[in-house]
């Protein structure tokens, strides 16, 4: 009795903590974040599209299109890989048996989108990253509505 | 293979009295059952200057990835590297006794001994 009562006393004197969470303590996890890269990589290679052909004077600007586009798509993609890795589970994958494949087809995607400039690629990651949004608040149990800012 | 980790008697609450053992609160599940979070437990800072890391033991290691957060663990495995011209590099593979609420080595990867604060001896509080 008298030990476990110092015990508690010392105990009471922890001020360091250490984590057993699961991996970064956060544990903040939202598909948001890809769908934000993968639109902005989207809105860039229609911009691209729209600027024809660059003469000289453009280039300075077809230049930084493509860096954002190129940067954005990639973006996307570690976005998804995090989630991908980090948040899910393998008792997740007995409701979703595809979930793998989801998140490689959205991850060759975003490599799509970053090499060229094609919209029609940019438009499946988008419809992907919809499809991963749906999965992933179901497994939360939450009723999240998608939505694009553009 | 998860052995139960002892209650801390009078002698370890001697040896923190005299700074041989640091106190740490957990936080999280993924050492359940045998951490709950909120746990308080001791650690001996000295416990890896003489010998290595042994599979089984709890230990507190900085996360590789963000070098700011401490974490609790059990070592799964010690790999132990050699080559001629320097010491043999230890590296641990960690894993959470729950194993459906961490991730771990399983994501992180190995962890060199250099991050490791010490070895958990003893459970003050569960």
């Amino acid at each position: 009795m008298f030990q476990e009562a110092i015990a508690n006393l010392i105990a009471k004197t922890a001020v360091e903590t250490v984590s057993a969470h699961c991996d970064g303590p956060c544990g903040v996890y939202d598909p948001a974040s890809a769908r934000i890269a993968a639109e902005a990589a989207l809105s860039m290679t229609k911009k691209i599209i729209d600027l024809g052909p660059a003469d000289s004077a453009d280039h300075n600007t077809y230049g930084r299109f493509v860096a954002i586009k190129e940067q954005q798509a990639h973006l996307a993609k570690e976005e998804l890989l995090i989630l991908w890795t980090d948040y899910f589970k393998p008792e997740h994958l007995d409701e979703y048996p595809d979930l793998h494949e989801k998140f490689w087809n959205a991850a060759k995607l975003c490599s799509a989108v970053k090499q060229g400039v094609d919209v029609d690629a940019a438009n499946d990651l988008m419809a992907a990253i919809e499809d991963i949004h749906n999965v992933y608040w179901a497994t939360k149990g939450r009723d999240v509505a998608y939505y694009v800012a553009t | 293979m998860e052995g139960e980790l002892p209650r801390s008697g009078w002698r370890e609450m001697a040896l923190w009295l005299i700074r041989r053992r640091r106190l740490f609160r957990v936080t999280g599940d993924s050492m359940t059952p045998t951490l709950m979070s909120g746990a308080v437990v001791m650690l001996d800072p000295r416990a890896y200057r003489s010998r290595s890391p042994q599979e089984d033991e709890i230990v507190v290691t900085r996360h590789p990835r963000n070098t700011g957060l401490q974490i609790v663990k059990r070592v799964a495995a010690v790999i132990e590297s050699r080559t001629e011209s320097s010491a043999p590099s230890i590296r641990l593979i960690l894993a959470s006794d729950n194993a459906a609420a961490g991730a771990d080595s399983r994501t992180f990867g190995p962890v060199a001994l250099d991050l490791v604060l010490g070895k958990v001896v003893s459970c003050l509080r569960q």
